[in-house]
C-alpha cells in the first residue's frame, strides 16, 4: 500500500511536471519583450526596386559575413551562376543586369531540381543528415565539385552558387567562389544591402571583442532555454569561431578538464521550419534527453538510438546528433525570416543571422567535423566515413529569438551580450557613432523583423496558441505582414 | 562647236534615260497580279498564348525521337538516367524551355539549363546579315547568349553530361562522340515550336525528303525562276551530288559544287530579315553585279570591294561574298516564317526549311575540285574557323577575314530539272515542292492521317502583285518590312 501511495505520488509529480517539461508556462506581460516587427518592402517589387541592392552586391567586396556576399565584379570578367530552377527570377535578373552594367558577363545555370519544400522542421533530418546533398540542392542538384569543374572548363573568373555550409575547394588562383543566397525576393530586398558593409563589420567587431572576454556564458530564453558553458581565451582563438555575422559562442574544441554545456535548449523552429516545442537537456555538452518536438523529436530519438554506438578515433563519446557543438549568434539587424519561410526549405536559415537570434546546433561531436567529414582534415574521421559512407553527417538545430546571454568575464564582471533578443553591441555608443556616418542610427540599427510569439511578445497562451503547432500560428500571422 | 556639244551631250542624255527606264526592272520585276496564278497566302494556325500543357505533346515527341538529321527537326533520344545540359540565350521562350525540360524529366533524365549572358541579336533588318553572318563563330555563340560552342563542349565534358543541347544551326561543332552527344534547340519562339516542332511525323518527313532528293540528284542542268526576278541556270556535276553534306535532310543543296551558274537572283528577304529588292547577277558562279538592296546591297558592294583580292584556300577564285555556293531547297511543308520574325535576328531562318522555299547563299564559293575534298569536314563550310583543314589554317593566320555567306530567299520558285536522258522534271512549281504530290508520298502520308492536311503548307507569304492584289514595286519591293508589319497586324490570328 505504502509503495502504491509512493507510486501515485510520483505519477502526480510527473503529471504536474509534464507541461513544464513540454514547454515553458508563460504569461504575457506587455512590454516585457520587444513587440513584433515586420519587414517593409513593396508588395510586388519590380526589377527597378531591386537594382540598387543588386548594384551594391556586385560592387562590394566580400567581407565574409554570412548571407552578405559581395562579388567585386570587374569589367571584362565572366561569371557563372548556378542555382535551382525555382529561385526568384527577379533576383537573378537584377543581379545579371547589374553584372552586365559593370561591364562583365553572367552565364546562368538553372539546376534540374526544384529547391526543397519547406514548412516542416521535421524535414531537417532529411536535409541536414547528408550535408553533401543539401549543398548540391542549393544548385538544383549540381554538386559543388561539378560547378567548380565547369567554372574552370569554361574559364570563368567567378562561380556564384550556394547559400552556405562552406565554400568548396577550388583553385583560388584560377577562380573565385561567392554565395547566391537570395532565393526569395524579400530576402534580397530586406537583407541584401540595407546596411553598409563597413557598419556591419564594425558591429561585428565590437560584438566579437565583447564576447571573447567571456570565461563563462549563461543563456536563457522565454521558450525554455536555460544553459551555461565555460570558455577559455585559447578557445576563442580556434579557427572558425569568428565567422562574421555568425559567432560561434560555444567552443569548437574540447576544453580539457573543463565541463561542457549543461542545461536546457528549447524552441519551436530550426533551419528548415517550425516544429512542436522541443526541449533538449545537456550535461557536459552531451544530449541527455529529448522531450516533445512532434515528428522532429520522434525522428531525432530514432536516429539517435540507431547510431548510438558509432565511434571513431578521436570522437568525443559515441553516438550521432547528441553533442552540442554550436551556439551561434547573428549580428545583422536587417536580417529577417522571409515571408515565404514556410514554403521553402532553408527559407528559415536567414533569420539566424539577425542580430541577437541564436541557433543551437547538435551533431556528432563537439568539433565542426560534421559538414564534410572527408574534408575535416582529421584522417581518422575521413577513414571512418570512407568505410561507412551511409553514416549520417551534419547537425540539426533549434532557434531562439528572445535570448538573454550573460557573459562572465575573467575578472568576474558580467556583461549582457544579448538582452531579450537585442544584441547589445547595437546600442554601444561607438556603434551608434559609426552608424551616424551612414544615416539615422535608430533606423540603421533597428531590427527589421521581430517574430510574434503568443504569450511572449503578443497576447495569448504560449502553450495553447503556439507551442503545439507553431506553423499554424505563423500561417495565420502572415496576414499581418505588410507585403 | 555647238554641234560638238550636242553630239557629246546626247549619248549622256540617252544613257540617263535608259537607266531611268531600266531602274524599275533593276529594282524588281514588273509583274501584274493575276488571281490564282500563284498560291494564295496562308497563315499558321497557332494558339495565341500557348501554355506548357499545349506544348507537352510536341516536347515529348522531340525528347523521345532520335535525331533524323532534318534541319530544325532535332530529336534528343533521351534515356532514363541521362544528364543533359541545355545552353540557350536568355531571351529563349520560357514556355518552350519549360516544356522541353519537363519532357526530359518525365523521361527519367535530368536537365540543367545554362543561359548565356548576352541578349539575342535584334532582327527586322536584312542589312544586319552583314554583322551576323560575316563572322560565323560569333553568330554560333550568340545562339547560346554569347557562350562559344567550344566552351559549351568543355563544360559538358567537365560536368559529365551525356548530351549538350544548343544552337539552331550552322553546323554541329567537333566534339568527342564517345563521351557526349550534341543536338540543336532551334525553337526560341513559341510558334516555331508549336507549328513546326512536330507537325509532321519524322518518318514521313524523311520519305518526302528522300523522294525530292532522288529527283534533284538526277539533274544535269537546273533552271530556276521566281516572280521576284530570279532567273538562273546551272549544271551540276554528277559526282558533286555524292559529296557529304549535299543531301542535308530538309535543306537540299541543289548547287552541289562548281556548276557554272549564270543568270540573276532577286528577292527581298534573307536569314535575318527583309530589305529593299535586290538583284544579283552571276556568270559561271561568280557574281558580276549587285543592284538595289538598300543598305543590304550597299554593305555588300562595300565588303566585296574591300576583300576583292583575297584568295582563300579551296575557294574558286579571289574575292569574298562573290561566289554562289548555295541553292538550298526546304522540304518540310509545316515550316514557316514565325510571327516575330521581324523582332529577333534569325527569326527568319525558319522559313527556308519550308518545302519549296529556296535560299541562295553567296560566299567564298565551292572548290574547283569536287565538293569538299580539300576540307576535313562539312562543318568547315559553315564555320571554317573550326575543324582541321587548309581553311582553318588560313583563318587562324588571318583572323580578321570575314567568314560565312549571305542570303536571298525565294518563295514562289519554279525549278526545272533536266535529267541525263534529256527528260525534264519540275522539282518545285510556283513554290510547291512537287514531291508532296507524288503518289508514293501521299500513300506514305495516309499511314499517319489525311494526306491533304499533312502535305499542305502551313504558311505561304502574301506578296502584293504576286499572290495578292497590289503593285509589287510600289506596295512591297521598296520597303517589304513596312508591308509585312501591316500584314501581321491584319491577317495573323495569334
Amino acid at each position: 500500500m505504502v509503495a502504491g501511495a509512493k507510486g501515485m505520488f510520483l505519477f502526480f509529480l510527473i503529471a504536474l511536471a509534464g507541461p513544464l517539461l513540454y514547454s515553458q508556462q508563460r504569461t504575457y506581460q506587455p512590454g516585457e519583450y520587444p513587440t513584433p516587427r515586420y519587414p517593409k518592402i513593396p508588395k510586388n517589387p519590380t526589377i527597378e526596386d531591386l537594382m540598387p541592392t543588386a548594384r551594391a552586391i556586385i560592387r562590394r567586396g566580400d567581407i565574409g559575413a554570412m548571407f552578405y556576399p559581395g562579388y567585386a565584379i570587374k569589367p571584362g570578367e565572366r561569371a557563372l551562376m548556378a542555382v535551382p530552377r525555382d529561385f526568384d527570377p527577379l533576383v537573378i535578373e537584377a543581379l545579371g543586369r547589374a553584372i552586365r552594367e559593370a561591364g562583365a558577363k553572367l552565364d546562368l545555370i538553372l539546376g534540374n531540381e526544384p529547391y526543397l519544400p519547406g514548412g516542416d522542421g521535421a524535414t531537417e533530418f532529411e536535409y541536414f543528415t547528408q550535408m553533401k546533398d543539401i549543398m548540391a540542392a542549393q544548385a538544383g542538384g549540381i554538386e559543388q565539385a561539378t560547378i567548380v569543374a565547369m567554372t574552370l572548363a569554361g574559364k570563368y573568373d567567378i562561380a556564384i552558387s550556394g547559400m552556405g555550409g562552406g565554400i568548396p575547394a577550388h583553385p583560388r588562383d584560377k577562380m573565385r567562389w561567392a554565395y547566391m543566397p537570395w532565393d526569395m525576393v524579400d530576402q534580397f530586398l530586406v537583407h541584401g544591402a540595407s546596411i553598409p558593409p563597413e557598419l556591419l563589420k564594425f558591429i561585428d567587431d565590437v560584438a566579437w571583442n565583447t564576447l571573447i572576454q567571456a570565461v563563462h556564458i549563461h543563456a536563457t530564453d522565454p521558450e525554455g532555454t536555460d544553459i551555461s558553458w565555460p570558455a577559455t581565451p585559447e578557445d576563442w582563438e580556434s579557427p572558425g569561431r569568428h565567422t562574421p555575422g555568425h559567432f560561434m559562442s560555444h567552443p569548437l574544441i574540447d576544453l580539457q578538464g573543463i565541463p561542457g554545456a549543461t542545461g536546457v535548449v528549447a524552441g519551436t523552429w530550426n533551419h528548415t521550419g517550425p516544429h512542436p516545442h522541443i526541449r533538449l537537456s545537456f550535461k557536459n555538452d552531451r544530449l541527455e534527453g529529448i522531450e516533445g518536438g512532434g515528428a522532429y523529436g520522434q525522428k531525432w530519438r530514432g536516429i539517435r538510438d540507431q547510431w548510438k554506438d558509432v565511434k571513431w578515433s578521436g570522437k568525443k563519446g559515441s553516438g550521432l546528433f547528441n553533442y552540442l557543438f554550436e551556439a551561434s549568434i547573428g549580428t545583422n539587424p536587417k536580417s529577417a525570416r522571409p515571408k515565404g519561410a514556410l514554403e521553402r526549405a532553408m527559407g528559415n536559415i536567414w533569420e539566424r543571422t539577425r542580430a541577437g537570434v541564436i541557433h543551437w546546433g547538435i551533431g556528432g561531436d563537439s568539433k565542426m567535423i560534421d559538414f564534410f567529414p572527408s574534408d575535416s582534415g582529421d584522417p581518422a574521421v575521413a577513414k571512418y566515413f570512407q568505410e561507412n559512407p551511409d553514416t549520417p553527417t551534419g547537425h540539426v538545430h533549434v532557434h531562439n529569438y528572445f535570448l538573454t546571454m550573460v557573459l562572465t568575464n575573467a575578472d568576474g564582471s558580467k556583461t549582457t551580450f544579448v538582452d531579450k533578443g537585442r544584441l547589445t553591441a547595437l546600442d554601444d555608443p561607438r556603434v551608434r557613432q559609426e552608424a551616424a556616418k551612414y544615416g539615422d542610427p535608430d533606423e540603421l540599427l533597428g531590427e527589421t523583423w521581430i517574430p510574434a510569439i503568443p504569450g511572449i511578445n503578443v497576447p495569448g497562451d504560449y502553450r495553447k496558441d503556439y507551442a503545439g503547432d507553431p506553423a499554424a500560428y505563423v500561417r495565420k500571422n502572415l496576414a499581418n505582414w505588410p507585403y | 562647236m555647238r554641234a560638238m556639244i550636242v553630239s557629246s551631250a546626247l549619248p549622256g542624255v540617252v544613257f540617263v534615260l535608259l537607266i531611268a527606264v531600266a531602274q524599275p526592272t533593276l529594282q524588281g520585276q514588273q509583274i501584274t497580279y493575276r488571281p490564282g496564278q500563284y498560291p494564295a497566302p496562308r497563315y499558321p494556325q497557332a494558339l495565341k498564348n500557348p501554355m506548357v500543357e499545349d506544348l507537352m505533346p510536341i516536347a515529348r515527341q522531340i525528347v523521345k525521337r532520335p535525331d533524323s538529321g532534318q534541319m530544325f527537326y532535332p530529336g534528343y533520344d533521351i534515356k532514363p538516367g541521362e544528364r543533359v545540359l541545355i545552353a540557350v540565350a536568355r531571351h529563349f521562350n520560357p514556355v518552350v524551355l519549360e516544356a522541353i525540360t519537363r519532357a526530359i524529366r518525365e523521361a527519367g533524365a535530368k536537365v540543367d539549363v545554362m543561359m548565356g549572358s548576352d541578349a539575342y541579336l535584334p532582327g527586322g533588318d536584312g542589312a544586319t546579315e552583314w554583322e551576323y553572318f560575316t563572322f560565323m563563330k560569333a553568330i554560333m555563340s550568340a545562339q547560346a547568349g554569347g557562350i562559344p560552342q567550344e566552351t559549351i563542349i568543355a563544360m559538358t565534358l567537365a560536368g559529365k553530361y551525356d548530351l549538350a543541347i544548343s544552337g539552331m544551326g550552322g553546323g554541329i561543332p567537333p566534339h568527342p562522340r564517345d563521351k557526349m552527344r550534341w543536338a540543336y534547340i532551334p525553337w526560341d519562339l513559341a510558334d516555331m515550336f508549336y507549328v513546326h516542332g512536330a507537325g509532321i511525323p519524322a518518318d514521313l518527313l524523311k520519305f518526302i525528303d528522300s523522294k525530292a532528293w532522288e529527283s534533284l540528284s538526277s539533274a544535269v542542268q537546273i533552271h530556276a525562276t521566281d516572280p521576284e526576278g530570279t532567273d538562273i541556270t546551272w549544271s551540276p556535276k554528277g559526282a558533286d551530288w555524292q559529296v557529304p553534306g549535299r543531301h542535308n535532310p530538309g535543306h537540299l543543296s541543289s548547287h552541289p559544287g562548281r556548276s557554272g551558274a549564270t543568270g540573276v537572283l532577286a528577292g527581298t528577304w534573307n536569314h535575318v530579315g527583309p530589305f529593299p529588292h535586290i538583284r544579283v547577277s552571276f556568270n559561271n558562279d561568280r557574281m558580276e553585279g549587285i543592284e538595289g538592296g538598300g543598305s543590304y546591297g550597299q554593305k555588300w558592294r562595300a565588303i566585296r570591294g574591300e576583300w576583292k583580292n583575297v584568295s582563300v584556300p579551296t575557294k574558286p577564285g579571289a574575292g569574298l561574298f562573290t561566289w554562289l555556293q548555295e541553292a538550298s531547297v526546304g522540304t518540310n511543308p509545316k515550316s514557316l516564317r514565325p510571327k516575330a520574325a521581324l523582332d529577333i535576328a534569325m527569326g527568319n531562318i525558319w522559313e527556308r526549311t519550308r518545302s519549296g522555299v529556296m535560299h541562295w547563299g553567296i560566299g567564298g564559293g565551292h572548290s574547283e575540285e569536287t565538293g569538299m575534298a580539300t576540307t576535313s569536314n562539312n562543318f568547315a563550310l559553315a564555320n571554317p574557323t573550326l575543324g582541321d583543314s587548309p581553311l582553318t589554317e588560313f583563318y587562324e593566320a588571318h583572323p580578321d577575314t570575314p567568314t560565312g555567306h549571305v542570303h536571298i530567299h525565294n518563295y514562289f520558285i519554279t525549278m526545272e530539272l533536266t535529267n541525263a536522258d534529256g527528260s525534264k522534271t519540275t522539282l518545285i512549281h510556283k513554290g510547291r515542292l512537287t514531291a508532296l504530290d507524288d503518289p508514293q508520298v501521299r500513300q506514305e502520308a495516309a499511314k499517319y492521317g489525311d494526306p491533304d492536311k499533312l502535305l499542305q503548307e502551313n504558311w505561304i507569304p502574301a506578296i502584293p502583285g504576286i499572290n495578292i492584289p497590289g503593285d509589287y514595286q510600289k506596295d512591297y519591293a521598296g520597303d517589304p518590312a513596312a508591308w509585312i508589319r501591316k500584314d501581321l497586324a491584319t491577317n495573323w490570328k495569334y
